[in-house]
């Protein structure tokens, strides 16, 4: 049987899906992923934490690959026991929904949180988590946990990224 | 008399402990003791770290306190997890017994390891466990794991604690 010619419809088609292919989009059958070198995940850290303790406030703080895999953990002075498991939780929920807790928190106001919270271990609808991002591509998030009010612990987790941010290429 | 001499001896024995007792041990009713600075564990991690990556060692470390509790840890380029895991049960088995890990790896050679290290979880018998110190009294432990060989997890271990010692008190 001869070959059905290809109409100029399903060519562009083709080259439009190609086009739109180009990129971290079209795994051959790899997945790229980027995530931060210790030493950056490390500084965004301390930084967070210690922008949070000159204010006064005791928190603990993890960097999260996008795996959800602990690459740096900081436990603050005097920090509240629980802080550990919060931070933790935080940077894991954000990195899960791919949305900074806050904004979470924001948006579970007006319709129904997502499924899993509550169900699942590892997540938790707080402020606190915030996404780390190279250009369009998350390539971890970080979880403050400790400071007392008005989404403090997020304005600590974005210090320690406006830190880094300038070196995630 | 017998019961007179007893107590005397008793008396003397006592009174040479009350002597040799270092401070935190002289507790009327509470105990005393201290811990690395957030910032200096954080410091501490990262210097192992990068201690090692100078060497082409990809290793985990963690820093934990006497009672166990984790400090901070850092996940060096190309560690893995494993390492980290394994940085834990070296420092905890370290802070544990008050001494490093390759001590006891030394002492196992003659026979003279508890049992308690086939019984409770966490307790390894590897090197790569350092006590921290300040004077005599130990005040946390740093575990490095992913160098070939633990005598080399030390090396980084404690190029990491020479950085900080004159910072402890």
């Amino acid at each position: 049987m001869p070959a059905r010619p290809v109409g100029p419809g399903r060519a562009a088609a083709a080259l439009a899906l190609l086009v739109l292919c180009v990129g971290p989009a079209s795994p051959q059958g790899l997945v790229k992923k980027s995530y931060l070198t210790a030493a950056l995940a490390h500084e965004a850290l301390i930084t967070a934490v210690e922008a949070c303790a000159r204010q006064g406030q005791q928190v603990s703080g993890v960097v999260l690959d996008p795996a959800g895999l602990q690459q740096a953990f900081l436990r603050g002075d005097g920090a509240g026991i629980h802080t550990v498991d919060t931070a933790d939780y935080k940077a894991n929920t954000t990195l899960s929904f791919r949305i900074d807790g806050v904004d979470l928190v924001e948006r579970s106001k007006t319709r129904p949180p997502p499924g899993p919270i509550g169900k699942l271990p590892r997540l938790l609808l707080a402020q606190g988590g915030v996404l780390i991002k190279a250009g369009d591509e998350i390539v971890g998030a970080i979880g403050i946990s400790g400071a007392r009010g008005n989404n403090m612990d997020t304005a600590c987790a974005r210090a320690g990224v406006d830190k880094i941010k300038d070196r995630l290429r | 008399m017998t019961s007179v001499r007893i107590l005397l001896f008793r008396s003397a024995a006592a009174l040479a402990l009350a002597a040799s007792a270092p401070a935190a041990v002289r507790a009327e009713g509470l105990v005393s003791t201290k811990r690395l600075s957030a910032s200096l564990a954080a410091e501490l991690v990262l210097g192992a770290v990068t201690a090692c990556a100078q060497k082409d060692y990809h290793v985990g470390a963690v820093v934990l306190d006497t009672s166990g509790v984790q400090q901070a840890a850092l996940r060096g380029d190309g560690a893995a997890a494993q390492n980290v895991l394994n940085a834990i049960d070296k420092a905890y088995t370290a802070a544990s017994f008050g001494m490093d890990t390759a001590e006891l790896v030394e002492r196992a050679k003659s026979g003279a390891v508890s049992s308690a290290f086939a019984k409770v979880p966490h307790l390894l018998l590897n090197a790569g466990g350092v006590v921290i110190k300040v004077g005599d009294e130990v005040i946390g432990a740093i575990g490095v794991s992913g160098a070939p060989g633990g005598d080399n997890d030390v090396v980084c271990a404690k190029a990491a604690l020479e950085k900080i010692k004159d910072r402890m008190k």
